[in-house]
């Protein structure tokens, strides 16, 4: 680290820059008015969109303040062509999404996507929209190529916001909402919990005499007569509250002069948990929040008029804190299971009702201890850019230093309680048996965590049109190191990387980029890779059969084909290195002299290298008849040398633990689509209408995997998470049906049962009936829309996944298997005496070895159409605001994750456990000095 | 501002001229760490040695033929009983409680490929892998002489032999891996199954090697290392075994799909001279014995001779032994806990009918039921009473006489059902009692009784019952009190005599179920119903107590002439891989 640090000095002290600001470089080309205006992001600089021959979708951060939600990652539903997004649970703090570009292209460990704030490293989760000026979507290998080893998932560029010359600009925004669970699963009642039981405990064989709840005891369920014997809770309601608040707080300064740009934000994000509030109740419990702090301050300064600083200076500061020992999953855990009859909150003493089975949720929130944790995000570069039109004009150079990590600290206290079982006494005594013995706090009052990352970058930028010409370069020079937790030896990297644009005319335009990067993971001979790539564009509305063209307003074809690479190729560090192990230990000796032993670890990998993707895309951009976009990509990816074991060539003559070897092989093929409609901007109702959609099927071609007994039980041309499942062909109808089926080795059945197809014809049904049954949800789409009429403005964002199936599993869906309870979605099911209509099998009151196995009865559509954002607001300005000293003041009403629409009747399509995901509505002002 | 320029390109050469590499220095290579790696454990002898210890531990698999037990290394060492159990109840010797056991498929011959297969077969490979890169590495070791490295090259040699060996007889020809592969040139080299003929040369070769450059003894500390005995007795076993009726034949006993391969099962002739290499090759190891250290044991009473050779640590009738401490527990457990041995290893009634001789030489009478079992006991071989644990026998101070009747409860601590009314004492010292679970235990694997009755068997085979044949049973059966074989015997008559002898002197050692499948006798003893006894005690009790039996067939046998020559797993569960379909192997006839 100090080796790049003083490098880095030295690298700034011989600057040779050239402005980063975009603008520099194209002036003196008479723009056509129909060329796009915007500006690209593509990393180590930015081009004007005519320019772009890449395929990459960019959206502005003023957009995501649409959606309500403390993670950056929720905010970024269906808004960028071919990012997917999938929603993570509803937890404050820890609801990041996950993000794909493109779909998955590996089965191996990495699909993570490179996120890069201002160009380095960084999660994006914890930034708010205020300070984001564009994210941006660079998916082909023309505009991934650059970032060489890491680049083949698609990369997705956050730019934080910068100052411009002009008057201070101020802007403040307060917003207050609610959070309520999206959805939570729907349990049946005590009474129906004890009848269906019965009717379980009948079908596994008990006599009906004999089964747990005699008539009085359903009477007292049904009544609800007496509480404490026979209670009836709904242990949702009982922990969590409805509703819980979230505030956001916003205040920025921009502006800046020919000598200083500034921009400067502090962010407040105040988010209460779904737990009912505690921490005033007991001394061992806590309230679950979520706040968070961010300050961002990015300053550039014109030291001379050839020399400037620029000084990025980001992050964050957050606390959580959670009852119960932070243990979510396991709270919803128990409020998933807990049968309703199992026992009261609190007993008649005021003491918590409980059981040997399962302790109480209620009680588990007030008196299991708390959990704090801090969490900091920092992230500062520092970076000179000088312009050196006197060596030749256009050409620029910059360096820039950067540090960025994150440290996490927490506390996490947890103890025992007491609680008590009830059971009849005399008369109308109750008798109370004691469960638990209470103790002290104990546990972990600190750790942490960190991540610590520093590079060092130089650019040389060249910039120039000579008349209708247009050249514009960059050549970059990386090195980087990254720490993980507290010790363990950092990650290195080093690279160069080049962008070389040529366009003539505004019509032809070509484009040679490359990333030249090594790694300290692979040998010295191996440890460099090239990845190159070109792209074509023409803008045919340029030529002159197409120039003024009233409908073909500008229309662009573009093309690339390149090769990328992804370093998250899983197995161990420095593979290629040969370790030795202890193994165990011999004896020699005539006294049995005990030795230790050093053997051969898993071979070593001499030859592993990065997974390297060849990637092929055309596409095209047009407006037509003045206000309708359109957009179209198709893509093709070629995945190969993904690590794998040769489990089938390599015979076990090798004697010891294959290596993992670049032998595997997938594609990845598909398309983009939006389609955009802008009206005019003059009229007093304007509007925009904008439909993404992409689709993307990806297949294993090549994994190695050991020979199998049946064809279909090959993961080879399946899709990469192809589910393997037993196929359902309904109920067995009686013993006739079941004597004249394959045998199923699971478990002895009997009607009612799920019944599974044999697949390869051999009588038995057994671990070869696995049959590759289930989609992955390979396409996306979204609708957005937005209008504007005398102030009002009303915005909304649709979005869906189809082509989707979801897998039912767990205790909302299993009903009594684990000594769990039984939701809705069991009411239907087998009988003899609705055998025909049932949809669900028969009962069984132990866990069933049959039924609950993976099959297609559990497989249900999952497509859905979500309403991610829905915004309303009305603008005041003009005089009366004017008089306040206000430029403009907004207020609006918000509305985030409202509604969905899917098949699915009992929970979220995205997430079937755990902390349900969660909507919010809220109001908010924002006002402009 | 001519300065400013001049620095600046000064400052793009430096960068430009050099690498990044050297801009860095080694700014991208591993710093040092605390992992070994291949170069440093061969940086020197004293690192090399804890290689050479693994080799050791991961080469020598156990003697004990453990391939019909379920479990892979590891497990094993800690249970003898499941040791002796998974190969002694496969043979004729025992029968096992535990109906899972995979030796009670194979007594019914319902066993298929799956659960025959030999659960060391991968390990075997590794133990390989170990050997090679000792041999292939050992001369970049600096600070060692010439002749360390040839005592290592011999003793890795030797392993090698010893695994090839233990593939030899379970399969017979089988690809011959000679040095370390990377995973990407085995992909591509085929190496199809060697032919008997090639199997055998192999292993004698290396034999050879190893016989030249090891050393006949080790200094105390290291005792437990290869000995020039050791590839002696190794190349003695395997010409034995090459000689036997499995392979010196003209067929096998069942033809490979492709008669082509039938090489791999079997010579695909007769020769008589291979008897005669295998008769002077056990000779050398009784005439080298002495040289080693290494005798018979006589000195110790014709009732304790045999029984100290089994239970006393390192002593001189031991050629080798895996120094690997086993741990009986799981016997013991067996022995104290689940009183009668039901689940455990019993030997068959038809064991002790067949093999147990008076002790006059002639053969005991075992009627289908009587009163005297105490008394025919007490006749039989010296060595019945130093092998099997049977009613009446003192077992020790702990365990006191043991009792296997049969009779009303409470039956007493050693009383409960047996099925066949024995247990397996040998290897089991008195040590090991309930407190003391866990007495070490070196595995034998060679011991120099072996190649007495070898030298006989093929000396009898080459030339007919000479006097030298004569000579060598009678050795081994006069230090336990048995007369000598009578003389005059035939060819025929002599050759069933030295097979009952091996029977006896080494039964429960894991030769048995070999001796059978090389003479290929599969049929003859392991088909049929198979014999235990109902003990009870006599009426009305005596004192001190005696007991009557009943015999009976608590099981029929069925042979499958397919169990000659194991088979290759066909499929990837179980942990097993799917060799077959990678194209190197042959199957084995009728899997």
């Amino acid at each position: 680290m100090t080796q790049i640090i003083k490098s880095g000095f030295i690298l700034l002290i011989f600057v040779l820059g050239i402005s980063l600001s975009p603008s520099s470089w194209a002036q003196g080309i008479v723009e056509t008015s129909s060329l796009p205006k915007d500006t690209v992001n593509l990393g180590y600089g930015s081009q004007p969109a005519w320019m772009v021959t890449g395929s990459v979708s960019q959206v502005k951060g003023e957009e995501l303040k649409k959606n309500f939600t403390p993670d950056a990652g929720n905010t970024l539903y269906g808004r960028l062509l071919g990012l997917g997004v999938s929603q993570g649970n509803g937890e404050p703090g820890l609801q990041s999404p996950t993000l794909r570009i493109r779909g998955i292209n590996t089965f191996g460990t990495g699909n993570d996507i490179l996120v890069l704030v201002d160009g380095y490293e960084l999660p994006i989760g914890q930034l708010v929209p205020e300070e984001i000026e564009t994210i941006t979507v660079l998916k082909d290998a023309s505009a991934t190529a650059i970032y060489g080893s890491k680049g083949a998932n698609g990369v997705l560029l956050v730019t934080t916001k910068r100052g411009h010359s002009g008057p201070l600009k101020v802007e403040f925004s307060v917003q207050h909402g609610v959070n309520r669970a999206t959805d939570l699963p729907k349990f049946l009642g005590s009474y129906d919990y004890a009848r269906l039981y019965n009717e379980g405990q009948v079908n596994d064989g008990v006599l009906p005499g004999d089964v747990q709840y005699s008539q009085e005891a359903m009477d007292a369920y049904r009544t609800g007569n007496s509480p404490y014997l026979y209670p009836d809770v709904d242990w949702y309601s009982e922990v969590l509250r409805k509703i819980a608040p979230s505030s956001n707080y916003n205040l920025n300064f921009s502006g800046g002069t020919s000598a200083v740009k500034y921009f400067v934000m502090a962010n407040m994000v105040d988010i209460g948990g779904l737990y009912k509030k505690t921490e005033d109740l007991s001394d061992f419990s806590i309230d679950s929040k979520y706040q968070r702090f961010n300050f961002r301050t990015n300053v550039d300064i014109q030291l001379s008029n050839r020399l400037t600083a620029h000084l990025t200076l980001g992050g964050t500061i957050d606390d959580k804190s959670n009852p119960a020992a932070n243990n979510t999953s396991s709270i919803f855990n128990s409020l998933s299971m807990l049968p309703p009859n199992s026992f009261p909150v609190y007993n008649p003493n005021r003491t918590y009702g409980g059981s040997t089975l399962y302790s109480n949720p209620y009680g588990d929130l007030l008196e299991t201890g708390m959990y704090t944790s801090n969490g900091r995000i920092f992230q500062g570069s520092f970076g000179l850019t000088e312009q050196l039109d006197m060596i030749t004009k256009g050409l620029s150079m910059s360096a820039n230093i950067s540090f960025n990590n994150t440290f996490t600290s927490l506390s996490n206290k947890s103890r025992k309680y007491a609680s008590f079982s009830l059971s009849p006494g005399e008369g109308s005594e109750l008798i109370y048996t004691k469960i638990g013995e209470p103790t002290s706090l104990s546990g972990n009052e600190g750790q942490s965590d960190q991540w610590r990352s520093t590079t060092l970058r130089a650019y040389l930028n060249y910039a120039r049109n000579f008349g209708v010409n247009a050249f514009d370069a960059a050549v970059l020079f990386n090195s980087s190191d990254q720490s993980f937790g507290v010790g363990g030896l950092p990650y290195v990297d080093q690279g160069v990387f080049g962008r070389f644009t040529f366009a003539n005319n505004q019509k032809y335009i070509g484009e040679v980029s490359f990333g030249y990067n090594a790694t300290d993971n692979f040998p010295k001979k191996s440890r460099w890779g090239l990845f190159p790539a070109v792209s074509l564009g023409w803008i045919a509305s340029n030529e002159d059969f197409l120039s003024g063209s009233s409908v073909v307003n500008y229309l662009k074809v573009r093309g690339s084909y390149g090769l990328t690479g992804n370093d998250q190729i899983g197995g161990d560090r420095w593979m290629f290195r040969q370790n030795y192990v202890g193994q165990g230990s011999y004896q020699f000796g005539t006294t049995n002299t005990n030795f230790g032993t050093i053997g051969e670890g898993t071979i070593a990998s001499g030859d592993v290298t990065w997974e390297k993707q060849t990637q092929f895309n055309i596409g095209m951009e047009a407006t037509v008849y003045k206000n309708l976009e359109l957009s179209f990509d198709i893509f093709q990816q070629e995945r190969y040398d993904i690590l794998a074991t040769p489990a089938r060539v390599v015979p076990s003559f090798i004697g010891v633990s294959l290596p993992e070897l670049n032998v595997g092989k997938t594609n990845n093929k598909g398309f983009e689509a939006m389609v955009r409609y802008n009206s005019d901007q003059e009229s007093d109702l304007r509007y925009f209408v904008q439909m993404n959609a992409w689709y993307s099927i990806n297949k294993i071609i090549d994994n190695s995997e050991p020979f199998e007994v049946e064809d279909y039980l090959y993961r080879t041309g399946r899709p990469i998470g192809q589910r393997f499942l037993l196929e359902s062909v309904g109920f067995f109808a009686d013993q006739a049906d079941i004597a004249n089926s394959p045998r199923q080795i699971f478990a002895e059945v009997q009607p009612g049962d799920i019944k599974y197809k044999d697949q390869n014809n051999d009588g038995v049904i057994d671990q070869s009936d696995y049959y590759p049954s289930g989609r992955n949800g390979s396409f996306t789409g979204s609708l957005q829309a937005g209008f504007e009429y005398k102030g009002f403005d009303l915005e909304m964002m649709f979005q869906g996944i189809g082509n989707r199936d979801v897998y039912l599993e767990g205790s909302y869906f299993y009903a009594f298997q684990n000594n769990a309870k039984i939701s809705e979605i069991a009411i239907n099911r087998w009988t003899p005496s609705t055998a025909s209509t049932a949809d669900y099998p028969r009962l069984s009151a132990g866990n069933n070895q049959n039924n609950f196995l993976p099959s297609t009865f559990w497989l249900r559509n999952g497509n859905f159409i979500k309403l991610r954002s829905l915004e309303l607001g009305y603008t005041l300005s003009g005089s009366l605001t004017e008089r306040l000293g206000v430029k403009q003041a907004r207020v609006f009403l918000n509305g985030t994750n409202l509604f969905s629409l899917d098949k699915m009747d009992f929970t979220d399509p995205e997430t079937m456990s755990g902390h349900p995901p969660v909507r919010t509505i809220s109001l908010g002002a924002k006002i402009n000095l | 501002m001519r300065n400013i320029i001049s620095i600046l390109l000064i400052g793009l050469i430096y960068l430009t001229s050099t690498s990044c590499e050297d801009m860095f220095g080694d700014y991208l290579d591993k710093a040092p760490g605390i992992d070994i790696t291949a170069d440093t454990i061969f940086s020197s002898k004293a690192e090399s040695e804890r290689f050479l210890v693994a080799v050791y531990e991961q080469a020598l698999q156990s003697p004990w033929g453990y391939d019909t037990y379920r479990f892979g290394r590891g497990q094993q060492m800690n249970n003898i009983y499941n040791t002796i159990a998974g190969f002694v109840t496969k043979s004729d010797e025992a029968e096992m409680g535990s109906g899972w056991f995979i030796s009670q498929g194979i007594n019914n011959g319902t066993t298929t490929v799956t659960p025959f297969l030999d659960r060391l077969y991968s390990h075997r490979y590794t133990g390989l892998r170990y050997v090679h890169t000792m041999f292939e590495r050992i001369d970049d070791v600096p600070d060692a002489d010439q002749n360390y490295k040839e005592n290592i090259k011999g003793e890795m040699i030797f392993l090698r032999a010893q695994i090839y060996f233990d593939f030899f007889r379970r399969y017979g020809g089988m690809p011959i891996v000679e040095r370390t592969y990377s995973p990407v040139e085995l992909a591509e080299t085929f190496i199809p199954r060697s032919s008997v003929a090639e199997m055998v040369d192999f292993i004698v070769s290396d034999c050879n090697y190893a016989i030249e450059r090891l050393p006949d003894s080790y200094p105390s500390q290291w005792k437990g290392r290869i000995t020039k005995g050791a590839a002696l007795a190794l190349k003695a076993k395997t010409l034995l075994y090459a000689a036997s009726p499995r392979f010196n034949t003209t067929t096998p006993i069942l033809s490979m799909d492709d008669p082509a391969n039938n090489d791999m099962l079997c010579y695909g002739n007769y020769d008589e001279n291979r008897w005669q290499l295998a008769a002077d090759a056990a000779k050398a190891v009784l005439d080298w014995a002495p040289s080693g250290g290494v005798w018979l044991i006589e000195d110790k009473g014709v009732d304790k001779n045999y029984r100290y050779a089994w239970e006393v640590h390192d002593n001189p009738e031991i050629i080798m032994a895996d120094k690997k401490a086993y741990n009986p527990q799981s016997y013991t457990y067996w022995l104290f806990k689940t009183v009668g041995g039901g689940d455990g290893p019993m030997p068959t009634q038809s064991f002790v009918e067949y093999a147990y001789e008076k002790k006059d030489g002639t053969e005991q009478v075992w009627e289908v039921e009587a009163t005297n079992l105490d008394q025919k006991y007490s006749e039989l071989d010296w060595r019945f009473h130093q092998t099997i644990g049977y009613t009446g026998f003192y077992w020790n101070k702990q365990r006191g006489v043991l009792n296997m009747a049969l009779g009303p409860a409470p039956a007493g601590p050693h009383g409960a059902a047996n099925k066949t009314g024995y247990m397996i004492k040998k290897h089991i010292s008195d040590a090991v009692n309930n407190s003391n679970p866990s007495e070490p235990k070196n595995w034998i694997w060679y011991r120099l009784n072996e190649f007495y009755l070898s030298y006989a068997e093929a000396l009898n085979e080459a030339q007919g019952p000479v006097t030298a044949a004569y000579e060598a049973v009678n050795r081994i059966r006069s230090r336990s009190g048995m007369p000598g074989l009578p003389a005059g015997l035939t060819q025929e008559q002599f050759r069933e005599r030295v097979r009952k002898e091996r029977a006896v002197e080494m039964a429960f050692d894991g030769h048995r179920w070999w001796d059978i499948l090389r003479w290929q006798i599969g049929r003859e003893v392991l088909n049929g119903p198979f014999y235990g006894l109902k003990i009870y005690k006599n009426q009305p009790i005596t004192t001190p107590l005696t007991f009557r039996y009943e015999r009976y067939a608590f099981e029929t046998r069925v042979w499958q002439d397919r169990f000659y020559y194991y088979p290759f797993s066909v499929n990837s569960s179980s942990g097993a891989t799917n060799e077959m379909n990678k194209g190197h192997l042959v199957q084995n006839p009728g899997w």
